[in-house]
């Protein structure tokens, strides 16, 4: 099992780790405030100011930002549980001491499936489909034929790009504190992974795409499938 | 008005029918069995007709018809298209055409070979003027496949989970090209809510169909 | 028993009018049986042709519409025996059978929907139809197998529609067709429709614009487009710009589309520059058009004054002719003011005279009419009171008729408790016949047990006796009689056997003779020798008919 690469800059960033534990666990939980929030200018004034002897805010926001790259090398890296975490980290980082690599270790695992859920499906971006509405209607007349009755169900399909389920919930934050620039980017944001579609079929098509997609989820479900997709696990 | 047997409503708010026809068609009509000869005429309708039915296929020309009186000809097919068009679009059944066409005075061989062709070829037109109008694209196709990643540009792992990607699509009618309409990717949890979904609207429909 | 009647005998009776729910199903006859089902069968399968009533003569056309009937049971899933005779010697037990099998296969729809006896011929709403044309449509989608697209426009063209083929209504605006009156063309025009302007159907080959819809809108144009000229002429100069190539192409030379770009840009340089100048003309007509009417205006303006003038003038001349002579006139004008007057005096007295006797007249018919006004009232009100009666009649009739029917229908709940009790009886009669197979079944146990018993008792005492009768004259003999015994008595079982036999076989005839005497088998016997005497008749009738026919052939 080696070692993971780190260039020297991000070495250099991720000087703070030499402190005490309790220090690495205050800028792991700035580096979880960063996932959700963005950066927070303010708390790494504060922190910086604690551990007045050596950086700057400067300096606590590259070793915050740092660490999230850690975390997502050392995501990409190990795919699941049956790797030693910790074997990586020490070698990564001999010069550590244990309760501090123990604490990066933690730090890496719980935040590993959000990370995961976003770089896996993150290359690329195909749309999912997300809601389906749908409304049955008749014509009854039209230009060329004045008396007829044709029969369609139309539906709307609701489509988005974004990737996984846990992600989608940060979408749906509270707009109320929000500046009206922020809005608007939101819902540039919005306009860009999404995709609303009309469409319409026929009850004889409706009823032949309900076979062919319940075939198709049950061969998935076949022993050959399985074993393919476990092979390649 | 009161005898002829009226299957369409909008001869109720139209008291003279035949004035549904411009003058041109009424002119081209005319020329059918006098200025083109009977057996011409024969073919000028069946000509038409096949060319109004099947407007992508490949129809033989047929050159006759313009050899002598192409003016008239060009017409008298303009006139033949929009006559049985138009019969269409009101729901005229044979008798009521050809009692339209008695009013115009025309050639009582071509009036007969009118009617007939309309008469044999009614379900064909309804079919095709049936196709004609506004609508969202429509599904007729779906086609899926099952994926699973090994190894991509952002992660060294499988996620070891199988992905349905769908496609809903249909076939140009022109050139039988098939023509994508949406393509989306869900897995087994989402496919299957589609599919319940789906099953949704059919239940709706059989209850419609039942009550 | 006479429940079910009842019940079948409603049912009929919503079926068919003419079956009277009072007659007894024993006492059907076969025109009656005949009318029934076929009526029933009318309901369940309304694309069946089959004869509503049984002729009266010929007995080959009654046996030929009793099968068919026959048949048409047959084909709706009747199990049962069925056949001519079940029509023409109808027997109630089987008659009941059908009837109710029949009953129940009628529609639910219709017992629903039908409200007592306006059922079929009411005419149906709009709303209605398009509900119904819907759920058919629906049905038949779910129904049918699914058909790849392509194969649609064969596949479903019974079904008329489900093609799914959508084609945009997109008109090619510019058709180029040539106008109804050959007059109107210019030389160059007629050369250019015989020659050069492609049919009807190459203007709309391209896959843009549909051939039907091009046809409906250049109907339509043609039709309102006198009506509309602004309108139009604005459409078409909307449309214009968007593709103005396009349009020069199609309508003025599509010959040169095939040949190459620099003619082409040539032609079309020209159309521009013709287009410039028509524009250039048409907007000094413009100008001209402006300054006629102007024109046109003064003149009317002129023409107005000149006819408020001329009477003036007139009155002018008048005057002065008169003032030229003046005592002269003066008198003449006097003398013919006199006579005037003289007859005006005169036509006043006779207008009087005629006045008089007309106004009287006119006050006796104003009276006369007032009376016969009165008169006219009266009478309405005595034909109101009439009809007012007759109704309060009609209404107390129809309030009778309406208990009545009310009081025939209750009893469905009747039946149904009563049906309760059935099933009650059947139960405990269940119970009965369970209880005497049990006891059946105990008693033939007792007797094997017994019979085995004894069988071993006997080949016992066989061998006991056997044994001694080597040895002993007088077990010898006890051995003979013992076997004697075992015969007889065997002999004897057998007896009761054989009896109970006979006693079932018995029970059994006594049963069938119950059911053929049901089946009233003289009745029908002597009915289907009074046909079988009819046909030999007929047959006499014929044969006589082919000796005559064949007599004169003979003597001639």
């Amino acid at each position: 099992m080696s070692s993971l690469r780190l260039s020297k800059q991000q070495r250099d960033h991720l000087g703070l780790l030499q402190r005490p534990a309790a220090d690495v666990v205050e800028l792991c939980k700035s580096a979880f405030d960063y996932l959700i929030n963005g950066p927070n200018l303010g708390r790494y004034e504060t922190l910086a100011k604690k551990y007045s002897d050596s950086g700057s805010a400067e300096a606590v926001q590259q070793t915050v930002e740092a660490l999230i790259s850690l975390l997502i090398s050392v995501t990409t890296r190990v795919g699941n549980g049956s790797v030693n975490m910790q074997a990586i980290l020490r070698q990564t980082f001999p010069d550590l001491g244990d309760d501090v690599l123990e604490v990066l270790e933690q730090f890496v695992t719980s935040k590993r499936n959000f990370v995961e859920g976003s770089i896996k499906s993150a290359n690329i971006r195909a749309y999912r489909l997300v809601n389906l509405d749908w409304r049955l209607e008749v014509r009854t007349a039209s230009r060329s034929l004045l008396e007829q009755c044709h029969v369609v169900v139309t539906m709307k399909l609701y489509l988005h790009t974004e990737p996984k389920n846990e992600n989608r919930e940060l979408l749906a934050v509270d707009i109320s504190g929000r500046s009206e620039a922020e809005l608007k980017a939101m819902q540039e944001d919005e306009r860009l992974h999404r995709k609303d579609l009309l469409v319409q079929t026929d009850v004889s098509s409706l009823v032949h795409m309900i076979k062919t997609l319940e075939d198709a989820l049950a061969e998935s479900k076949t022993r050959r499938i399985r074993n393919i997709v476990d092979a390649i696990h | 008005m009161a005898t002829s047997p009226g299957k369409s409503p909008a001869l109720d708010a139209d008291p003279e029918p035949s004035g549904l026809l411009s003058a041109t068609v009424v002119a081209g009509l005319r020329n059918l069995g006098a200025i083109i000869s009977p057996p011409l005429t024969k073919l000028l309708i069946a000509n038409s007709l096949k060319l109004t039915l099947h407007p992508d296929a490949t129809i033989a020309p047929v050159p006759e018809i313009y050899a002598s009186n192409a003016a008239c000809a060009k017409q008298s097919e303009y006139a033949v298209v929009t006559l049985y068009a138009l019969a269409t679009k009101h729901g005229w059944d044979g008798l009521y055409l050809r009692q339209q066409l008695e009013q115009l005075a025309l050639d009582t061989g071509a009036v007969d070979e009118l009617s007939r062709v309309y008469e044999d070829n009614r379900k064909e037109l309804v079919l095709r003027q049936l196709q004609l109008g506004h609508g969202f694209p429509h599904i007729t196709d779906i086609q899926w496949r099952i994926v699973c990643d090994v190894k991509s540009s952002t992660s060294d792992c499988s996620t070891g989970v199988a992905h349905f990607h769908i496609n809903l699509g249909n076939f140009r009618p022109s050139s039988g090209e098939r023509v994508t309409i949406v393509e989306f990717v869900c897995n087994a949890e989402e496919l299957q809510s589609l599919i319940n979904r789906l099953k949704e609207i059919e239940r709706h429909c059989n209850q419609m169909a039942v009550a | 028993m006479d429940e079910v009647d009842k019940i079948i005998m409603h049912q009929l009776h919503q079926v068919d009018a003419t079956i009277e729910p009072t007659e007894e199903l024993d006492g059907f006859t076969p025109e009656q049986v005949v009318r029934a089902v076929s009526g029933c069968l009318a309901e369940i399968r309304p694309d069946l042709q089959l004869p509503r009533t049984l002729p009266g003569g010929a007995m080959a056309q009654r046996f030929g519409v009793a099968s068919s009937l026959a048949q048409g049971c047959k084909d709706s899933g009747y199990r049962g025996d069925i056949g001519y005779q079940t029509f023409l010697y109808p027997n109630a037990v089987e008659l009941r059978r059908l009837l109710m099998f029949l009953i129940e296969q009628l529609p639910r729809e219709r017992q629903t929907t039908d409200d007592g006896t306006s059922g079929k011929a009411q005419s149906l709403s709009h709303r209605q139809l398009l509900q119904r044309q819907i759920r058919k449509e629906l049905t038949q989608q779910l129904k049918t197998p699914w058909v790849p697209q392509f194969a649609r426009s064969v596949g479903n063209r019974k079904s008329l529609g489900c093609s799914s083929l959508g084609i945009e209504f997109r008109p090619n605006i510019n058709l180029s067709i040539p106008s109804a009156n050959p007059e109107e063309r210019t030389k160059e025009q007629q050369q250019y429709f015989d020659q050069q302007a492609p049919n009807l159907f190459q203007q709309t080959a391209s896959s843009s614009v549909d051939l039907i819809a091009s046809v409906l809108h250049k109907n339509e144009l043609d039709r309102w487009g006198q009506v509309l000229p602004d309108s139009v002429l604005l459409f078409v100069g909307s449309e214009e710009p968007e593709a103005p190539f396009i349009v020069t192409s199609t309508t003025k030379s599509p010959a040169s589309a095939e040949e190459e770009v620099s003619p082409l840009q040539e032609l079309s340089n020209q159309v521009q520059e013709l287009r410039i100048q028509c524009e250039n003309l048409l907007t000094e007509r413009k100008s001209h058009a402006a300054t006629l009417a102007a024109l046109k205006l003064r003149e009317t303006k002129a023409t107005e004054e000149i006819g408020r003038i001329q009477p003036m003038l007139k009155l002018n001349e008048r005057t002065s002719l008169v003032l030229a002579d003046s005592e002269e006139n003066l008198t003449k004008l006097e003398s013919l003011l006199k006579t005037t007057q003289s007859k005006s005096q005169t036509l006043t007295q006779q207008w009087q005279d005629y006045r008089k006797p007309l106004l009287e007249t006119l006050e006796t018919l104003k009276t006369a009419k007032g009376a016969q006004e009165v008169q006219g009232i009266r009478n309405s009100i005595e034909e109101l009171e009439q009809e007012l009666q007759a109704k309060t009649q009609q209404h107390n009739e129809l309030n009778a008729t309406l208990q009545s029917a009310s009081q025939s229908l209750a009893p469905r709940k009747e039946f149904t408790r009563r049906i309760f009790e059935f099933i009650g009886n059947i139960r405990k009669q269940r119970g009965a016949i369970y209880k005497v197979l049990d006891d059946t079944r105990q008693l033939q146990k007792q007797l094997n047990v017994v019979g085995a018993q004894l069988q071993r008792q006997f080949n016992y005492t066989d061998d006991l006796l056997f044994q001694s009768a080597k040895h002993d004259l007088h077990a010898k003999r006890a051995y003979k009689l013992l076997a004697q015994l075992h015969s007889n008595c065997s002999e004897l079982v057998e007896c009761v056997s054989l009896t109970g036999n006979v006693t079932k076989q018995t029970r059994e005839l006594e049963v069938q003779i119950d059911g053929e005497k049901l089946k009233n088998v003289l009745t029908n016997l002597q009915k289907i020798t009074g046909d079988i005497q009819k046909f030999e008749q007929h047959i006499q009738e014929l044969q006589g008919q082919i000796r005559a026919l064949e007599h004169p052939n003979a003597g001639s």
